[in-house]
């Protein structure tokens, strides 16, 4: 989640409020959580779905709304000419697209502008950019550009002086010795995307400016680019921009955007409408409200109204609000002027019936039989490492489900089986006082050829110095018995295990477990001097939810796939 | 620590109790009987006791400051070789008139056949009696009889009569005293040697203890000691006897410690997850259990997360080494046409959706992220006649994060739907404040909150006596854009608990790896949690 930083004396002057609980209060109706506040300087956390917030003029322009301080001036809709006066030329720009520029002029910039220039910059990048994969910005001095601006790819040998450098570098020489080049080299692959003037290459999208164009205090208008690979981000992206740039002051002059076939302008500041109907919001939230108490409320939040009747309200979307697509999303911050303080939780006077899943009910007996034979429950990760399952148990071949994006090698893959995990648990306990009998009830997943089997295995391990066959043997029958399901071993090799001492545990045919004395060698590979009898099966193998389908358990018709 | 007390109400002090609690049977027997006797004779001779356990009480209790015991040395009178003999074959001089009367009561000396004793001794002691005499008629000596009462004197001849006390350990008379002393002049019949005497009585503190002991055994006579028959132990023989109606048990030091058992239980955040459960049970919620290896589709494309949603990287998800999920298998084609047509133009969702959609990607099979992937597959099921319907699930989910303090990659969610065309927001509320208030929480406040596929949202915090405000409830009403495409016209309340992190609080632990611990002796040890503190 975006994280940013607030000078609370800004705050109080881009919101016109004078009590810092105030403007605390709001800060949290719009979701974020105060992190700290040191001195002057507080920490919020902002949900990414207010791209317009994370900054502090937007911010501020929210809070101000809600509390209808009023300034003399909107933020939108007035402050821009009608005609573009500059013209940006694409010619055969691949692999990004699509852009987006804007000029605004007469600005007084200083420090703490350019620091909040940057910051929304970085904010925009995260959020709506998704990382510069999506959207990239770049912002300039505009008198320092000499048109026309062209945007284009080129190769990767042309060169700029990016910022922060004091010398020229090929483009490829960015993507390795410059720390953003570093960074973001992988969203540039062939083509090399640039804006180039009269005098060369001025910006590297997306991946850092030139440091010719550079905004310093006495900068006075501003160009805007961005560039994308989806243009109604790019747009957006770009609106969010210039609204809360303009909440600074200045101008806006639009760009015309010149492609081979067609041209644009941008930006397209057209707030968008919405039809919310108050009967909709009252029936959602389970209140009652008035039309005139619902244009309150959507004023507070910065909407504009134009009604319709008297249920019905075409609301006017602010072009910074890019989050709402849907009355919904109106409707919740109607609710929030509201005041979520002010609704009374109330059961509705509905009745269901409430049951356990099957799934639970099974494993609760077999849980408490075993706790009834004195066996400690334990809990590890499903996530475990193919060493662990397979070399260490002494197995060489198995289906493992594999993790495309694992970590770390201690987890890259999802357990087929339990008792590796018992016996890592039964080697990091030592020095505890035995006999150690320990079980676990999970998931165990199992990719075959024509699916992935997911199941629910039982595993015991018990631990001392005559653990043997038998101790297990007594485990099974008693478990089985007081479950009412009738077993049948059957002698087995399996390599984990002391031959001879291994067996397969049958219900009605059907292969459900294994039970044994685990191999020296195993032992030895987890670094175990006790003896260990194991016992594992599989007793039910869950479905997705689908009417009419019975959960499989060991009592009916269930094989253990992991075998 | 509580004392047992005394008949008329003061306290025992603490280490008399213990010393009680710690009274071997025989110490107890021995403790009864010094209430009335003293030496160790009499009070083995009352106990049934061998003189051997007395003396070894005696010692015993004196250790514990119950008992004094006092020495004095005596003389004892026993029969020496000649004595024996005599109290077999009587003395000589009764063994002369006793041969003397069966012969008539006068014989010729030789005739009497006397042995040497008898004739040295016997003879000249029944004359010194005046038993018999001897008349001298001519050459021959004739012994004649003088008394009459000859049966009389066998059995009831004073020194004799002696012997047998002696023998028997009777105690001795004052006038037994002189004829003792004559008969220890006639040589090797008595002799006698110094001895210790041990004579017991009960302290101060020996008779609070008796009177304790007899006020636990209810003794009233305690003349009767041979009867009174304490054990340790209650056998299966000492029940089916009856045996058990006249014996009295020790008494045990309840304080003294035991060694803790082994025993075997469910896991700690097992516990609490069982409590969750009977909870949203008795609320009416029906519980669900699904596979954590999904396909893209219901973990994020179902719930309108957009293809490029920065959760869906493979920095926020697990994707498995398998091939890709076969349309069929995902879902019916109409709900997939559906949720594509609102991805890509908001369909008949009124929604202006995101404008674009990958189906390649949801196909793709992970880990499920979020047990919100459940409530929606359950939705794909529901029907109108289905309605309304409450379902929650438990379960694992799974997160590419480095494991520390506080993330894990494996942890687990609680979340529940409500499917109605009679519920709204405030109800969504009121759920949230009910099942906090099922756990005793009785602060909760609500605040607008973010989450993708729910409008309005909104996160409930709970108050903690310590920890204060946590953040415990996320919650919402379903999108349009997720419901729609399902099917479901009804509206969806949502919530989740944060269990992980309820059950952190519950067992006291501010290390989110202890919840997965593999530390035997702290499973062993750790003390069942109970949400509701109990």
């Amino acid at each position: 989640m975006p994280t940013l930083s607030f000078n609370i004396n800004d705050l109080m002057r881009f919101t016109r409020i004078e009590s810092v609980e105030k403007i605390f209060y709001a800060i949290r109706q719009f979701k974020g959580e105060i992190k700290s506040i040191k001195g002057e300087e507080i920490i919020v956390e902002l949900e990414p779905d207010r791209p317009d917030l994370l900054s502090v003029e937007g911010l501020s322009r929210a809070v101000r709304n809600f509390f209808g301080v009023e300034l003399n001036r909107t933020t939108h809709g007035s402050l821009y000419s009608d005609e573009p006066r500059i013209e940006v030329y694409v010619k055969d720009a691949k692999t990004r697209p699509y852009i987006a520029c804007a000029i605004i002029r007469n600005l007084t910039i200083d420090n703490d502008f350019i620091k909040s220039l940057m910051n929304m910059q970085e904010a925009l990048h995260i959020t709506l950019g998704r990382n510069r994969r999506k959207v990239a910005i770049g912002i300039h001095d505009y008198d320092k550009i000499v048109p026309p601006i062209i945007y284009t790819e080129v190769d990767g040998d042309e060169k700029m002086i990016p910022l922060d450098m004091y010398e020229e570098m090929s483009l490829k020489e960015i993507l390795v010795k410059h720390p953003k080049g570093k960074a973001y080299s992988t969203l540039v692959k062939e083509a090399y995307p640039v804006y180039i003037d009269k005098k060369g290459i001025f910006s590297f999208p997306p991946i850092i400016n030139g440091e010719r164009t550079r905004v310093n205090e006495s900068t006075r208008n501003l160009f805007i680019e961005l560039t994308g690979i989806d243009e109604k981000s790019v747009e957006q992206t770009l609106n969010v921009l210039v609204c809360n740039i303009l909440e600074r002051g200045g101008i806006l002059e639009k760009v015309a955007i010149k492609y081979p076939n067609f041209s644009k302008i941008t930006p397209n500041l057209t707030p968008k409408q919405m039809r919310i109907n108050i009967e909709m919001f009252n029936r959602l939230i389970g209140v009652k409200i008035s039309l005139d108490e619902a244009l309150i409320l959507l004023k507070r939040m910065g909407y504009g109204i134009r009604v319709v009747n008297y249920t019905e309200v075409d609301v006017i979307i602010p072009p910074y609000r890019v989050d709402v697509l849907h009355p919904v999303d109106i409707i919740e911050d109607m609710l929030i002027s509201y005041g979520y303080e002010n609704i009374t939780p109330e059961l509705p006077s509905i009745m269901t019936v409430g049951k356990p899943s099957l799934i639970e009910v099974l494993e609760g007996k077999i849980r408490e039989l075993l706790i009834g034979m004195g066996f400690q429950e334990v809990m590890t990760f499903t996530l475990t490492s193919i060493a662990s399952q397979t070399t260490l148990m002494n197995i060489n071949n198995a289906n493992v489900l594999k993790l495309v994006n694992p970590i770390s090698e201690e987890y890259n893959c999802y357990r087929f089986w339990i008792t590796p995990n018992l016996l890592r648990f039964l080697s990091q306990n030592k020095h505890s006082a035995y006999p150690q009998k320990i079980f676990e009830i999970g998931y165990v997943a199992i990719p075959l050829e024509e699916d992935i089997y997911v199941q629910r295995n039982t595993a015991v391990a018990i631990s001392y110095s005559k653990a043997s066959f038998t101790d297990a043997k007594e485990v099974l029958v008693s478990l089985m018995d007081g479950l009412g399901v009738e077993v049948s071993l059957e002698q087995y090799n399996h390599p984990s295990f002391i031959s001879g001492r291994v067996a397969i545990v049958k219900v009605k045919d059907k292969c459900i477990g294994l039970i044994g004395e685990i191999h020296p060698k195993v032992l030895i590979n987890f670094n175990i001097e006790m003896p260990v009898s194991i016992l594992e099966f599989t007793h039910c193998q869950p479905t997705f939810p689908s009417k009419g389908i019975k959960v499989k358990t060991f009592k009916d018709d269930l094989t253990a796939k992991w075998l | 620590m509580c004392s047992v007390g005394e008949a008329d109400g003061t306290p025992i002090p603490l280490d008399l109790q213990k010393i009680i609690w710690m009274l071997h049977p025989i110490e107890i027997k021995v403790l009864i009987a010094l209430e009335n006797f003293h030496t160790v004779k009499d009070v083995s001779e009352k106990t049934g006791l061998s003189v051997d356990s007395v003396l070894w009480a005696f010692e015993s209790l004196k250790e514990k400051n119950l008992i004094s015991v006092d020495e004095s040395y005596i003389s004892i009178y026993e029969l020496d070789v000649e004595g024996e003999n005599y109290l077999k074959e009587l003395f000589p001089e009764q063994r002369v008139i006793k041969k003397l009367s069966e012969r008539g009561g006068m014989s010729l000396i030789e005739d009497l056949q006397l042995s040497e004793a008898e004739l040295k001794i016997g003879l000249s002691w029944a004359i010194r009696l005046g038993w018999v005499s001897i008349e001298k008629v001519n050459e021959t000596r004739i012994i004649k009889l003088n008394i009459e009462n000859v049966t009389d004197l066998i059995s009831n001849y004073p020194p004799y009569v002696l012997l047998n006390k002696i023998k028997s350990g009777s105690p001795l008379l004052k006038e037994d005293l002189n004829l003792l002393e004559s008969l220890k002049k006639r040589g090797r019949i008595i002799k006698d040697r110094i001895v210790k005497e041990v004579k017991a009585s009960l302290t101060q503190i020996g008779l609070k203890a008796l009177n304790i002991i007899k006020e636990l055994f209810s003794i009233r006579n305690t003349l009767d000691i041979k009867n009174i028959k304490i054990v340790n132990e209650l056998t299966r023989d000492i029940i089916v006897s009856g045996e058990w109606s006249n014996l009295y048990f020790r008494p045990y030091d309840v304080s003294a410690p035991v060694k803790k058992l082994i025993f075997g239980k469910k896991h700690p955040y097992r516990e609490i997850i069982d409590e969750i459960r009977e909870v949203l049970i008795g609320l009416g919620f029906e519980e669900v259990i699904s596979p954590p290896i999904e396909v893209n589709f219901w973990n994020a494309d179902a719930l309108f997360m957009p293809s490029d949603h920065p959760a869906r990287d493979i920095h926020d998800v697990f994707y498995v080494d398998y091939r890709q999920m076969t349309l069929d298998k995902v879902c019916s084609r109409e709900i997939w046409g559906h949720v594509k047509a609102t991805h890509e133009n908001g369909w008949e969702t009124g929604s202006k959706g995101w404008g674009y959609w990958d189906p390649e990607l949801a196909l793709k099979r992970i880990l499920r992220s979020q047990t919100t992937a459940l409530s929606v597959r359950c939705l794909s099921q529901l029907s109108d006649e289905d309605l309304p319907k409450k379902i929650f699930t438990i379960d694992r989910n799974y997160r590419p994060d480095k494991i520390d303090a506080t993330h894990l990659m494996e942890f687990n969610q609680c979340e529940g739907i409500v499917v109605s065309y009679d519920v709204n927001f405030k109800h969504l509320l009121g759920f949230l404040k009910t099942i906090a208030e099922a756990f005793g929480i009785k602060e909760v406040k609500f605040q607008p909150a973010y989450f993708p596929f729910t409008e309005p949202s909104v996160v409930g915090y709970i108050k903690h006596d310590k920890l204060g405000w946590i953040e415990a409830l996320p919650a919402g009403i379903f999108r349009p854009e997720v419901t729609y495409p399902l099917g479901i016209k009804a509206t969806v309340l949502a919530w989740g608990l944060g269990i992980d992190r309820l059950a952190m609080v519950a067992l006291g632990i501010e290390d989110i790896r202890l919840l997965f611990s593999n530390d035997l002796d702290w499973l062993r040890s750790k003390k069942i949690p109970s949400l509701w503190g109990v």
